[in-house]
Order: C-alpha cells, then sequence, then structure tokens
C-alpha cells in the first residue's frame, strides 16, 4: 500500500551534483536506514522524498501515486529533524495538535488524538510545557508525536537522535522500533552511525558520495560486504589489498580481502583448529583498547596491521604493548572484494 | 567586608549617576510648579496654572492629537509593511539581505536637513502635491522607523529554527501564510514590539522633518514646543514635563503589555 518506489532520482544544486540516478524500493511497513557518512546527501534524499527539496530528474512513487511534484502539505509525509523543529510559542499539547488543527478536525476529536499519542511516547503529563522546558530526549519525543498524530503515510527521520546523548539515545532507539512496529509504518530513517543503522533498521541502504553503494538488510550488510567502502564502514573491518594479502598469508591473492576483527583468534594450545582455519601466523601487540566485553588489539603480522577483537573473558588474555603471540584466521569469514 | 565596602561604593556610584541625570528634569519640574522664580534663591509661590493654561489650550491639544495619530498610524504602516518584507527577503531572497542592509542604514547616513531638501522638490509639484499635508510625514516616518524595525525583525528570525519550523509547518499541512501568521509571528512579537515602541518614542520627539515639510499647516508636539518658545518658560517646562510624562506612561505601559 504504503510502498516507496524512487526511480533515476537526481538532484543537482548550483554548482553540485548531490547525487544522480538513485533507484530504490522501500517495502510498505519497512523500516528502511539511509546511512552514510556526513555530506554524502542522505538529507537531500530524505528532502526529496518529503517535497522540502525540488528534484532535478526521476520519479518517486508513493503507493499508488506519483508524489514527485506534490506540494509537501499534500504528500501525507511526516518528518522529524535532528533540531526537533518544536514551535516554541506553543506548549507540547498545542504542538502535537497543530497539523489537526490545520485539517479543521472538532475540538474533541483533537484533544483524544493528542492525548493518545503523547501516552504513546510517555509524554502525558508533559502536555501544558513549553518545548524550552523539556529535556532533549522529551523534545524530540513531541517532534515524533506531532508527525505521528496525523496518520501519515510515511515517516521520515532526519538523524533524530544524533544530538542526544548515548543513554537516551539507546532508550529512544527502542521506542522508536517498538511504535514504528506497532503502527506498522513505512519509515526512512537517515544516520551516519553504523551500530544505530544495524540495531534499528529492516534494510540499509550505504550511502557515499551520493551513490547508493550496497542495500541490504543488516545481517547481509555487515557480513557479506560487498566493497571495501562497506568493509570499511561497517565495522572495523581489516581491508587488505592483493599484496598486503599477499604478505600476510604468504600465498598469492587477487584484488582485496576484507576480514573481521572478529574473525581472528589467538592461538591456544588445547584447542583444536579445523580446516577453515589459516596456518598459524606470528604477530606483535602494537596497542590495545578496553571496549567494556571486548578488548581490541592492534596487531602487526608479517609487517600487515590487523585490528582484533577478543572477548574480555580472562584476566590471563590481556596481552601487553610488544607481546608476541600466534593468530589463526577464519579462512570461511573472509571476503573477497 | 570589603565586598560590603565594594557594594556601598557601586551603589553611591549609581546613585550619583542617576541624580546627575535626573537633575535637568527635576529643576524643570519644580520651575513648571512655580508661580515665580527670577531674583530670589529659592522659588516664590507653588501652581498648577501652567499646566492647566497647557491642557486647556487648544492648540496644544490638537499638537498632541496630531502627533499620537502620526506617531500611531506610521507604525502600523511601517509593522503592515516591514515585518513581512523582511521576512521575505530572510526567507526567501537571503541574497537580498545586504541590499535591505544597506538601504536601513540610509536614513542615518542622511542628515534629516539635507534629505528634507530632496523630499521637499520631489513632492512640491504636480502629480505628487504632499507638501504640507500630514501624509508627506507618514511616508518620511516609515522610512526613519525602517531600520529600527528591520533589525529587531531580523535578530529575531536568526535567533529562531526558521527554516525548519517553515518545513515542520508544511509538512504537517499550513501553507506557507498559515506557518507565518500562527508560528513566525508569534516568535518575532517581542522584539517587534520593542522596536515599535522605540521608534515611537523617537518619532514623537521628531522635530526637522515635522518642521521643515508639514509646519504649520500640520502642528506636532515638537514644532508646538518650538513655536511656544517665547512664551513663559514656566510654561514651556510644563510643556516639556507633560510630553515627558506622555512617553514615559506609554512606555511603561509597553513594557508591561509585553511581558
Ligand atoms: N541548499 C543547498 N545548496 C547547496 N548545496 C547543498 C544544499 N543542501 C545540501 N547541499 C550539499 O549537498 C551535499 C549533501 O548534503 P546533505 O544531503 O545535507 O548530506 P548529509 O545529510 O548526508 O550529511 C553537501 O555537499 C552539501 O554541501
Ligand atoms: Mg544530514
Amino acid at each position: 500500500m504504503n510502498s516507496v518506489a524512487i526511480s533515476h532520482l537526481t538532484k543537482r544544486f548550483t554548482e553540485k551534483t548531490v547525487f544522480s540516478d538513485i533507484n530504490l524500493t522501500i517495502q510498505d511497513g519497512e523500516f528502511f536506514t539511509l546511512l552514510g557518512p556526513s555530506g554524502c546527501g542522505k538529507s537531500t534524499l530524505l528532502r526529496c522524498l518529503a517535497g522540502l527539496t525540488q528534484v532535478d530528474n526521476g520519479t518517486i512513487q508513493l503507493g499508488e501515486q506519483d508524489i514527485t511534484h506534490l506540494a509537501p502539505q499534500k504528500r501525507d509525509i511526516g518528518m522529524v529533524f535532528q533540531s526537533y523543529a518544536l514551535f516554541p510559542n506553543l506548549t507540547v499539547r498545542e504542538n502535537v495538535a497543530f497539523g489537526l488543527r490545520i485539517q479543521k478536525l472538532d475540538t474533541k476529536q483533537i484533544k483524544q488524538r493528542v492525548d493518545d499519542i503523547l501516552a504513546l511516547v510517555e509524554l502525558g503529563e508533559f502536555a501544558e510545557r513549553y518545548p524550552h522546558s523539556l529535556s532533549g530526549g522529551q523534545r524530540q519525543r513531541v517532534a515524533l508525536a506531532r508527525s505521528l498524530v496525523v496518520r501519515p503515510k510515511m515517516l521520515l527521520l532526519d538523524e533524530p537522535l544524533s544530538a542526544l546523548d548515548a543513554r537516551i539515545r539507546k532508550h529512544l532507539r527502542q521506542q522508536i522500533c517498538a511504535i514504528q512496529r506497532e503502527l506498522k509504518l513505512t519509515t526512512v530513517f537517515v544516520t551516519h552511525d553504523q551500530e544505530e543503522a544495524l540495531t534499528m533498521s529492516d534494510r540499509i541502504a550505504l550511502m557515499n558520495e551520493g551513490k547508493i553503494i550496497q542495500c541490504d538488510p543488516p545481517e547481509k550488510l555487515y557480513i557479506e560486504p560487498s566493497s571495501d567502502f562497506t568493509a570499511r564502514f561497517m565495522g572495523q573491518y581489516n581491508v587488505l589489498d592483493a599484496d598486503q594479502a599477499q604478505q600476510l598469508f604468504k600465498e598469492s591473492y587477487q584484488g582485496s580481502l576484507a576480514i573481521r576483527p572478529e574473525s581472528i583468534y589467538v592461538f591456544e594450545d588445547n584447542r583444536q583448529y579445523d580446516e577453515r582455519f589459516s596456518e598459524k601466523i606470528a604477530a606483535t601487540v602494537k596497542s590495545h583498547q578496553l571496549l567494556g566485553s571486548i578488548i581490541r588489539y592492534q596487531l602487526i603480522a608479517n609487517n600487515v596491521e590487523l585490528t582484533v577483537d577478543l572477548l574480555n573473558r580472562h584476566a590471563e588474555r590481556l596481552f601487553d604493548v610488544g607481546s608476541e603471540l600466534s593468530i589463526l584466521i577464519d579462512k570461511s569469514a573472509m571476503r573477497h572484494l | 567586608m570589603s565586598t560590603k565596602r565594594a557594594m556601598a561604593y557601586h551603589y553611591s556610584v549609581t546613585c550619583f549617576i542617576y541624580f546627575l541625570l535626573l537633575i535637568p528634569l527635576l529643576a524643570t519640574l519644580v520651575y513648571s510648579l512655580c508661580d515665580q522664580w527670577g531674583a530670589t534663591i529659592l522659588p516664590s509661590g507653588f501652581t498648577f496654572k501652567w499646566y492647566i493654561q497647557l491642557w486647556t489650550d487648544p492648540r496644544f491639544l490638537t499638537a498632541l492629537y496630531h502627533s499620537m495619530t502620526l506617531a500611531v498610524g506610521t507604525l502600523i504602516l511601517s509593522a503592515v509593511l516591514i515585518v513581512p518584507c523582511v521576512f521575505v527577503v530572510f526567507y526567501y531572497y537571503p541574497k537580498l539581505d545586504t541590499g535591505l542592509n544597506i538601504l536601513t542604514l540610509l536614513p542615518f547616513a542622511i542628515p534629516p536637513v539635507v534629505s528634507s531638501v530632496g523630499l521637499l522638490q520631489l513632492y512640491s509639484d504636480y502629480p505628487l502635491l504632499l507638501t504640507g499635508t500630514p501624509w508627506i510625514l507618514v511616508g518620511c516616518y516609515v522610512g526613519i522607523a525602517l531600520p529600527f524595525i528591520y533589525r529587531a525583525v531580523n535578530n529575531n528570525l536568526r535567533a529562531l529554527n526558521v527554516h525548519d519550523l517553515m518545513d515542520a509547518a508544511r509538512l504537517l499541512g499550513a501553507s506557507s501564510t498559515q506557518a507565518f501568521f500562527k508560528l513566525i509571528l508569534p516568535n518575532i512579537r517581542k522584539g517587534l514590539m520593542a522596536s515599535l515602541f522605540l521608534s515611537f518614542s523617537f518619532l514623537i520627539g521628531e522635530f526637522v522633518f515635522a518642521n521643515l515639510l508639514a509646519g504649520a499647516n500640520f502642528e506636532t508636539l515638537q514644532v508646538y514646543l518650538y513655536n511656544m518658545q517665547q512664551n513663559s518658560s514656566h510654561f514651556t517646562s510644563a510643556l516639556v514635563i507633560s510630553y515627558f510624562s506622555i512617553t514615559l506612561i506609554l512606555t511603561l505601559l509597553a513594557t508591561r503589555f509585553n511581558r
């Protein structure tokens, strides 16, 4: 019903082409994420979907309707901004009611719907407050309620969590996901944070410099990167070019190789290693960082620098800088790019 | 101890400056309230007769009425013309802002005596025969109010996240006009009102244009004050104090109303 089809979409600003020939389809009720480094054109694409920015070429279809040249007022699309964009002169209740007032619904109906949606975002008791007296997380929930209350066909979120601190961000992430699933709302979420994208999305389109590099579900994007950009962006992947791969494994390689940091193991005497694993390779610890449940090491093996993640399980497994150790690489988890 | 002394020092300096600024006003007030103050050190006789004489003079009341209607009318017209203009430039044509900025400096850059000569030349002839009528003053005063209103509105718009607010409003179904009246205007109201009252006190006290462009045909308070110079100086003191009180009361009302 409310699926989206974007075809051949092109946007230029006077001296710069932001993106050209973008093709995407988004399923009805899907949580779709646009992920990419800052400046790659995510917000511009989102604004084109909302109708806030005119496109130069291509079409956007929402459900059965071609909305390419429709005014934003007529699109039935809700949007949440990074800056919250709450109306400072209105209370929380009036902010949320704004869209319904414009639709000239009767007062009783407006009150009912506003109360319902404020309860959904757990802000009932703040209804009479003004935005300036709310915390960032609360403001963003008001913005979410304001765009949901008009029952849009699609919800757009432009880095809604970027301005919040880490704990509130995690909580709000779950809340957004829960609400989205409950309403089965087609959602396009923009972020530059790969962890956010991985935890929230049904599908992720990874963008760079106005191009869609890879568009896949999170697990696939993480485990099967199709390019070294994906590999580098999605995790701490070790991306080796052919020469480095040859140096490391002492066998010849074509093209580059992506090795996930958690698929490199430290050799232990009393364990059996099957044929999935490479030969033992001698390595030296260059540095390490404690990241909570994992310890991240930078090792030098055959003059190649590798990032290795080990579970933070036994105190005796903490290797000091300069330690010599042997590593094995799970070759089945390696990706040839 | 030392902070207490410092406080006392700050306090006394502030009081002294207040006193210094108030002396002329207080002297005028006392002067306006006494019968005669000539050869003696202390004034002789306390009286309200100058005030009674002033407030029963139909010429004064007409001048007061002229000044008030002129200022209020001008400000209403200015607000209606300038606020939407500044908003449109800010939101749709930010490149024009430099031009508007320069334009707002002109009323300060050109001395009133000079520009009134130009205005007289332009408006003394058919088809724009406006000299001597209040309309030429209205037009001229809109120009004077422009910089005040432009500054205030522009600063308020900058402090507001106008682009995101407009975008949010449009996605909720509001037209740009609706968004302007329901969201932008209420948020710049305070600054706008402040600039309007600032312009008001400026316009009420304006003399050069009022005298040169309309003069005797449309006597304003300041022109009346000027023409009454040869009268008793007790009388003019009463006029000055009345004038000051009117402005003060209006300003106080305005700040209250604005809260
Ligand atoms: N209104 C505009 N005028 C000119 N260039 C713009 C405009 N908006 C965005 N851009 C350019 O388009 C590119 C993509 O911007 P944006 O979509 O905001 O990136 P992202 O949201 O991924 O960080 C940037 O290089 C930016 O400078
Ligand atoms: Mg952006």
